[in-house]
């Protein structure tokens, strides 16, 4: 069932060097019970889409008013501050990627935990703080009881995401959105997370959208993906579609620059050039500067459209436009 | 045996451990210390990229001051060979220490905070070579600068703008540019792709691995993260609180890896192929605080395969062929 439902999504930057295009026709919906996996290198929007779930964006973003972010039938950019307070921690929660900078490190994990609870929540703080214990425990912190008392800093980077991921599912939210959960983190505790948020998904039946730069993650963790590149989808679909059978020129080239452990002597290709500023978005498709497959007038002056596939995976890429 | 010590390698590092101390909690407590690397022995071959990988809190980043000289270690030894002779970075005299930092560089980790926002790229170059006192005159610095920038694709139109105006990439390029800019010999890249998407990530390890062997480098590689170890290092060494518990060369190690740690590892590398795995699998736990180190094995209180000798005897690091395992059960 759907969960979240994204539609025409268009954002723009009010800067000083005039209204900057951030997110250009962002169109997806997440499911219940589904990881939804958004990669894209830095710049890409990944993390502007994710906050404008949550209307956490700076004050200069400038909503098109076409776009509409759907739960359960209510336009969410409608929404007043006060009508999206459910949406910021109770319905809808987040995991930041610095397990180090989210917590205050001057008030106890526990108190941060039963704060969180008592806005969201009519309980007491006895009750809110039994949750709160329930929540690391179940999130595999041992002796939770006491080290609820502890300070962020007495944590390591592991248990410090843990105790975040604990208190984002404290509230029992329908969608959890994950931005780079595991990117500073070992691989031995980043295959506990990944391990833990599948688990969470599975037995409580939410939404999660994944946020990563790292393909291999996504792999072994999403239903389904999409690739972003500033600001627009390029590709969507199954992440056996997009991994196995990628479409769009960026999907490829993001792939043959991944390491890849099961044939680490593969040559890594680099993506020639960066992405590009905001300011300097190209005319037509987006990725002609580093595309290798550039075919020549099309890129350069017309907009790919999107292309859905009878199995429903989608690109945008004149290549398939004939 | 005899021609093992003749053909000497060009670092060798024996025994080493490295201490540090422990703040005291008020005036009447010892002064407490521990190794965060731990009688560690390995050789680096000339010309080749000697790779580092380990959990956070293993020892890496101290093991690469130790080899740079920028962290004094307590007891054993490292030997470079260089062809001016033969230098221990302990203690060194301050015209040895000069000759030293020529030949052995850094590139730092985080290309954002490593690069000073007030100098500009070619003053940032430029600077081991008016530090060490390398180039005599200012046409022979820039000479150098310009001949430094163009090997690591800088646009050499750009070199009088500052950091801030460099994306990631292009500033871990100005970052590799400054360590290489004096010649040095030896190179230690402490996670120095890290902070990087793997796409401009892919361009910088095709970089260092282009002017590796242009200039005949040889790098110590640090990171945490397998995939591109594998891909990059022509040996790999793996450490756990302060040991290194197995070394080999990088497709023996990857292929047949021998050491349980070594294979919990490697098991919990995500593979891009989505029909490769299922569950990641998962060590338990977390690596033990240093000042907690078991006795015995110190890899027993996550180890699948411990047994009661694992808690009392240290195995010591056993060689078969080229591959070597600290482990009384490693198959």
């Amino acid at each position: 069932m759907s969960l979240v439902k994204v539609e025409n999504l268009n954002i723009q930057f009010d800067t000083d060097e005039g209204q900057l295009l951030a997110l250009e026709d962002v169109n997806f919906t997440v499911n219940n019970g589904e990881i939804l996996g958004i990669a894209g290198e830095s710049g890409s929007g990944k993390t502007i889409t994710a906050k404008s779930l949550m209307q956490l964006n700076d004050e200069n973003t400038l909503y098109h008013p076409n776009s509409k972010i759907l739960h359960q039938g209510e336009n969410l950019l409608n929404y007043d501050e006060l009508k999206m307070v459910p949406y910021r921690g109770k319905i809808f929660s987040m995991i930041f990627q610095e397990p180090m900078a989210s917590f205050a490190p001057a008030i106890r994990i526990g108190d941060q935990m039963v704060e969180q609870l008592q806005i969201h929540e009519n309980i007491s703080v006895q009750e809110a703080r039994e949750r709160s214990i329930q929540a690391l425990t179940s999130v595999g912190i041992p002796d939770s009881a006491t080290l609820i008392d502890q300070y962020s800093y007495e944590f390591s980077g592991g248990m410090r995401q843990r105790a975040m991921i604990a208190m984002a599912l404290s509230t029992n939210p329908q969608l959890l959105i994950a931005d780079e959960p595991t990117t500073a983190l070992d691989v031995t505790i980043q295959a506990q997370i990944i391990n833990l948020i599948k688990r969470e998904v599975r037995e409580r039946n939410m939404g999660v959208i994944f946020i990563t730069h790292d393909l291999a993650l996504l792999a072994q963790t999403a239903h389904r993906i999409l690739i972003m590149y500033m600001g627009k989808i390029v590709e969507s679909g199954t992440t056996y579609q997009v991994l196995t059978n990628p479409q769009h020129p960026y999907t490829q080239s993001l792939i043959e620059s991944s390491p890849d452990i099961n044939n680490f002597e593969k040559p890594l290709i680099p993506i020639p050039g960066e992405v590009p500023l905001l300011k300097d978005r190209p005319q037509g498709c987006v990725f002609q500067n580093r595309c290798k497959k550039i075919m020549g007038e099309a890129c350069r002056t017309q907009k790919p459209l999107t292309v859905a596939q009878e199995d429903g995976h989608t690109v945008a890429c004149h290549i398939y436009h004939e | 045996m005899l021609v093992t010590y003749i053909m000497s390698s060009f670092i060798e590092v024996r025994n080493l451990e490295v201490q540090y101390e422990r703040g005291k909690k008020n005036i009447f407590e010892k002064t407490n210390s521990f190794n965060a690397v731990d009688n560690v022995n390995f050789d680096i071959q000339k010309g080749k990229i000697f790779g580092l990988v380990g959990e956070s809190g293993s020892g890496k980043s101290t093991l690469g001051k130790a080899l740079l000289a920028a962290k004094e270690y307590h007891r054993g030894s490292i030997h470079y060979h260089f062809q001016e002779g033969m230098i221990n970075p302990n203690h060194l005299p301050k015209n040895l220490l000069k000759l030293f930092r020529s030949k052995v560089q850094l590139i730092f980790q985080d290309p954002y905070n490593s690069l000073s926002p007030r100098m500009t790229v070619r003053d940032i170059i430029a600077e081991p070579l008016e530090s060490l006192g390398i180039t005599s005159s200012k046409k022979e610095t820039d000479d150098r600068v310009i001949e430094i920038a163009q090997k690591c694709q800088l646009n050499i139109n750009h070199l009088n703008r500052f950091p801030h105006s460099f994306s990631g990439g292009q500033r871990q390029r100005i970052s590799i540019a400054r360590s290489l800019v004096a010649k040095p010999e030896f190179i230690v890249a402490d996670e120095s792709v890290a902070a990087l998407d793997v796409s401009i990530q892919a361009g910088i390890l095709q970089l260092l691995k282009t002017i590796q062997q242009e200039m005949g480098l040889t790098i110590m590689f640090i990171s945490h993260d397998l995939s591109v170890v594998a891909n990059f290092c022509d040996d790999v060494a793996v450490m756990y609180l302060g040991k290194i518990v197995e070394l080999a060369p990088t497709k023996k190690l990857f292929t047949d890896p021998k050491h349980p740690y070594t294979k919990a590892l490697f098991q919990s590398i995500p593979s891009i192929h989505p029909d490769t795995q299922t569950t990641l699998q998962t060590l338990e736990g977390e690596i033990p605080s240093i000042y907690q180190k078991p006795q015995g094995c110190v890899f027993q209180t996550r180890c699948p395969i411990v047994s009661s000798r694992c808690k009392v005897d240290q195995p010591s690091m056993k060689k078969h062929n080229e591959h070597q395992t600290a482990c009384f059960y490693s198959t």
